[in-house]
This record gives C-alpha cells, structure tokens and sequence, in this order.
C-alpha cells in the first residue's frame, strides 16, 4: 500500500482511486457505525475522498495513511451528525428492540447498533480494522488510557448487556 | 473470551458487501479526480494543431462532422457502457449549468447540490460537466452497473438516457444528457427521495452556458508538467526499490549498536548521546516500584504470584493480515539500563528516553533481515504489555502526575551536560529473545529520509542488546 500511497502524493490519479477502492469496505464500516445509514455514509465517504486527494500531499508518512484517512472520515460523519437531530431517539430504539435478541442472528451492522458510539467506533477499529490502541487514540484525540477503558466496557456490555439470559436476570 | 463475545466479534468481522449508493458517491469522486487532470496539457490536442502543430493533425482521427464526439451505445449484462469518438479539432469548452426549476422545498445545498430543506444532502447533485478533455481522460468511455432499465428520451433539446439500478437498496438514478454539438455530456444525480418526473423536469430546466475554452499549456509548460510526472513516478519508484534494497541487503552484525557504544541523535533541537549500559533478561518484577510503571494496572493481571509473567495467547499474521498460527507463548522480562547525556540544546525541550524493540530474524548469510510475518496478541485476552513494542517501565520518572504522566511518562527535561541513567523493562516472547534489538524512540525513522527522489533507509540505528 505504501507504493499506492507515494503514488498519489504523486498526484497519480489512477494510484489514488487503487488506494481508495482498497479502503471502500473499511471506510464503509467506520462511516455507517458512526452515521447508521448506508446515504449519509456515501457522503462521508465521497467527501473523504475528494478531501484526502487534496490533502495526500500534506501525509509525512506513508504508513500512516489509513490512520490518517480514519480520522478524515470520522470528522466527515461528525459533521454530518451535528447537522442531524434525531440521532438519540433512534438508539434508544434499537436497544430496546434488541436487548431480548440472541445476536447470533444479527448482521454485522445490528451487531454494532448495540453498542452505543463511542464504544462502537472503538470496537469496530480495534477488533474489525486492526488497529492498534495508539492508532486510535491518535485518530479519535482521545487519551489511549480512554481507548483501554472503553474497550474493557464494551467487552464488558457484550458480554453481559446483551446476553440474553443475564439480561433478564439483571431485570 | 466469552462465547457470546466470540460470536459478537465474528459477527462485525463478516465480509460485507459495499451498498451500491456508496460505490455510486465514490465513483462520482472518482470521476471528479480524474477530471482534475485537466489542467495539464492534453497531446492529442496539442497535437492536433490547437497550440502549435497543424500539420501533424492528419494523425488524429476527426470526426468533426458529427460535433465534438460521436457516441456508440452498448448494453448488456445489466450494464451500460458509453464509448466516445471525440474531435481533437475543436476546442473543448468548460460549461456551467444553471437550474431554473427545483422542486417544491428544495433549496441549493453547495454548488451543483440540491436537496430539501428537510432532508440535508440528499437529493440532485449536478456532476462536473464532461467536455472532450474530461471524457478523453476517461479513456472515451463511461459505464453503469447494476442497472435496472436505461430509459431512451428527449430532455432539454437533448438526447437522455434515465438509468436506475436494480439493487434493493438503491433506488438512486441518473440522468445523462449527450450534447455532441456543443461537445458535453452531463450526469444528474437524484437521491433515493427525488421522484423521477422531478428529476427530469429538473433536468429539462437546466441552463448550460459555455463560460470558457479550455486552456492548453504551452510548450514549455508541458515540458515541465511531462518532467515532473517523470520526477513524480521516478521517486515513488526509487522508495519502493530503497525498501526493497533495504529488506534484501539485510544488516551485518557488525552494524548493530553494540552495548557500551554511545551513539548520539538530533532530536529537534537537542543532540543527545545514548549508551546501552547493560541488558538483562529475568524472570520477576517483585520488589519493583509499581509507580516506575507506565501502567501497572495494564501489567497485574498477567502476573502470577511470585511476580512472574503468565503465558499469553499470540497470533501470528502473515502478510495480508490473515492470522495462520495461535499458540500460547511464554514471556520474558528484559531490562535494558541506559545513559543518556545531553550535549547541546535547549533546556526547555523534553527528551524522549524511551525505546521499542523491533524483531528480526536471522538468515542464512548471517546477516539479520526484517520479518515477513507479523505478531498480535488474541484481541479478547486485553493484554497490551508488547502494544507497540514499547516499554512498560522506566525508573526515574519525573512525569508521574495527570495529564503528563499520560502523555509524557517517558520523557524528561534535559540542561546540557544534565546525564541521566535509567532502566528500561520491556516484555519479550521467550522465542524472540535472541531476534529483537533496540530503537530509541528519540530517532524513531531517523534512520530513513526520502526527499521525493532518493530514499535513503539507514538500518544503523539499531541497539544490539546482546553481549
């Protein structure tokens, strides 16, 4: 990927679109467990895109493109989340629907809804795109004692939270 | 790991497959990238005698009597594909495209965006309009997947084409408008919450104005453009070759930073020197002052009582990322005692003091090469004691507090002649204990430079921690 990498800073057109189509099911991931919706993803991830080719010049090191890209999109979802208002309402539905669920069953993107976002968009890094712990606190800003913490939680809610039968019990 | 949480965790890990409303939005970056390349200079025109060379222009194939291009239609396959014979006679335009009807509540987002004042960013995009020079660099041809039904009509004095998909969670269209005569072709988006006839009427209201001819470069600027694209391939190519150089040549023993040899670093404006005093693998950090920890909450539960290391689950990756081994690996302590002297500088600066281990393996020349394998630990057990290679203890500390522990636990300021002894811990897996050497982190990549033509990877910059 590096090669792809030099490429585009290049400003090799060809060698960023290669670059980018390797990322579209990562950037996907990331962008729907932020927004939950497959239209505002291709948004953000349009808008990523256009934003990294214009930007690749300014990456010092190649092997941080993926981080560095990461972090693009999330603010790209951000922003359309602040121009959203009914984000909190819809959560609040899923859970519900979905704490008596077995997960088994669930597609990957339900799989996510049920954590609320800051534990998701940590897990999905972390478990789903391999990144490492010091990788997402650079891309989230966020302290990596924070990114342990959250990861623990999550582990935390999935175990029990959502295992059915402890579930009830805790009801 | 829990089975709920191994279930969980397979579930968010399926493969999954791209919506065709994301490819869409990405192939129109796609196409608007490509497009940016219309600043530089385009030879078949050049060629064809728009800046200098009439007479060559018999070379090119003119089709002038049709307009700018002709267009042959190929369907099939649920796809449609559009390829263009353009005119490199005429003189490409750059055209602007003006609505004078939107649809009831629709207001303009962006420029070419426009979407209902209650459902932000959806709705009609105008795509840059394709002149002779976009669809040339576009190789003459346009295409669409996946497609439900090409519907052939009129729109604005032109010929259309409205496609929609057959995916069931696209219910997006196009709408594409082919104007040979003026030489453009045009692609208007409708979101899934834009009815068709509104796209059309949308569409059939459009104002197109040719606001400019396109500019070619002159001589010497093509000459410059076509002498960096040859710097540009030259130096991604000298990188990927130093790194492939790099990785064959391996490093000589000999080359290692040997324990006792000082070797110093600019790091900002400091030049430190670094000195491995000795190294020391073993076996219990009892009696080890739990605050010299970065961590130590990090550290405890993968201590047995006797303060030893317990086994730890690790996954081995092969160069794709795919795990193709587990096994349960034993670990060692190593600590490294360091001197650091600071020569020059200023005494504000903090110092980085710490290192990470890098792995490598020995080959069969004797010289030492980088893995083509990676390690991880089993992403449910939470243990983080080799995250990064770094260390997990230093003695000496002055960061210990708050927000500087966190972020600068490692580093210290520095007067110059200020030396400074410390001990390092690091955790290392009991069959990597005679592979891994040193990096200090104060010349973390100091060893490679690339200044956009000649990569340099310097390998000397690695401790031996061996006698």
């Amino acid at each position: 990927m590096e090669f792809l990498v030099q490429k585009a800073k290049a400003r090799n057109p060809d060698a960023f679109v290669q670059l980018m189509e390797s990322q579209m099911k990562h950037m996907y991931k990331v962008a729907w467990s932020y927004l939950k919706n497959d239209a505002d993803a291709a948004d953000a991830i349009q808008d990523t895109i256009l934003t990294c080719y214009e930007k690749i010049h300014t990456l010092e090191k190649n092997r941080y493109f993926k981080t560095w890209m990461t972090r693009i999109l999330i603010n790209k979802c951000n922003a359309i989340l602040n121009s959203r208002k009914e984000i909190s309402v819809e959560e609040n539905i899923m859970e519900n629907q979905l704490w008596q669920t077995d997960y088994s069953d669930l597609e990957w993107n339900e799989l996510l809804s049920l954590l609320d976002e800051k534990y998701r968009i940590v897990v999905l890094l972390y478990y789903s795109e391999g990144f490492k712990v010091k990788e997402i606190s650079q891309i989230l800003d966020v302290k990596e004692s924070t990114i342990l913490s959250r990861l623990a939680r999550a582990r935390e809610k999935i175990s029990k939270e959502y295992y059915p039968e402890l579930r009830r019990k805790q009801v | 790991m829990t089975k709920k949480e191994q279930e969980y965790l397979n579930g968010i890990n399926q493969d999954i497959q791209v919506p065709d409303i994301v490819l869409s939005k990405a192939n129109e970056a796609f196409t608007s990238i490509r497009g940016k390349k219309q600043k530089m200079p385009f030879k078949k025109w050049m060629v064809a005698g728009i800046v200098a060379v009439l007479m060559l222009s018999t070379t090119i194939v003119a089709v002038a009597a049709s307009g700018y291009f002709n267009k042959e239609t190929v369907e099939g396959n649920d796809a449609v594909t559009y390829q263009f014979e353009l005119d490199y006679e005429l003189i490409p335009g750059i055209f602007k495209a003006t609505p004078e009807y939107l649809p009831e509540g629709y207001v303009a987002q962006e420029e070419d965006k426009y979407c209902p004042e209650d459902n932000w960013g959806h709705g009609i995009s105008v795509l840059p309009i394709l002149n002779t020079v976009e669809l040339d660099l576009l190789n003459g041809e346009l295409s669409e997947s996946d497609i439900e039904n090409v519907e052939k009509t009129t729109i604005n004095g032109m010929e259309a084409h409205i496609i929609t998909y057959k995916s069931q969670y696209d219910e997006t269209k196009y709408i594409y408008l082919f104007n040979p005569t003026d030489g453009y072709v045009m692609q208007i988006f409708g979101d899934s919450n834009v009815p068709v006839d509104e796209l059309i009427k949308f569409a059939d209201h459009l104002v197109i104005e040719r606001v400019a001819d396109t500019s070619f470069a002159s001589a010497e600027e093509k000459a410059a453009i076509a002498e960096k694209e040859v710097l540009d391939e030259a130096s991604a190519r000298a990188y990927a070759e130093a790194i492939e150089a790099r990785n064959n040549a391996g490093i000589a023993p000999d080359e290692l930073i040997l324990i006792g040899q000082e070797t110093r670093f600019d790091y900002m404006d400091s030049d430190i020197g670094y000195t491995i005093e000795s190294t020391e693998y073993f076996d219990s950090i009892s009696g080890y002052d739990k605050n010299s920890f970065y961590d130590y909450s990090e550290v405890e539960p993968w201590l047995n009582e006797d303060g030893s290391l317990k086994p730890y689950t690790r996954l081995t990756m092969d160069n794709n990322g795919n795990v193709v081994n587990e096994e349960k690996m034993n670990q060692k302590f190593l600590a490294v005692k360091v001197k650091a002297i600071k020569y020059s500088g200023d005494s504000a600066e903090e110092i980085p003091l710490d290192a990470t281990l890098q792995r490598l393996v020995l080959r069969e020349d004797g010289r030492y090469t980088w893995p083509e394998t990676d390690y991880s630990s089993a992403p449910s057990e939470n243990y983080y004691l080799q995250t990064d290679n770094r260390c997990i203890y230093m003695s000496d500390a002055t960061n210990l507090e708050g927000e500087k522990r966190a972020h600068s636990f490692f580093w210290r300021s520095m007067s110059v002649g200020d030396e400074v002894e410390y001990t390092l811990i690091f955790v290392v897996d009991e069959d990597m204990m005679d592979s891994v050497v040193l990096e200090f982190n104060a010349n973390a990549g100091g060893g490679s430079s690339f200044d956009g033509t000649t990569a340099t990877i310097d390998p000397s910059t690695y401790f031996s921690i061996s006698k």
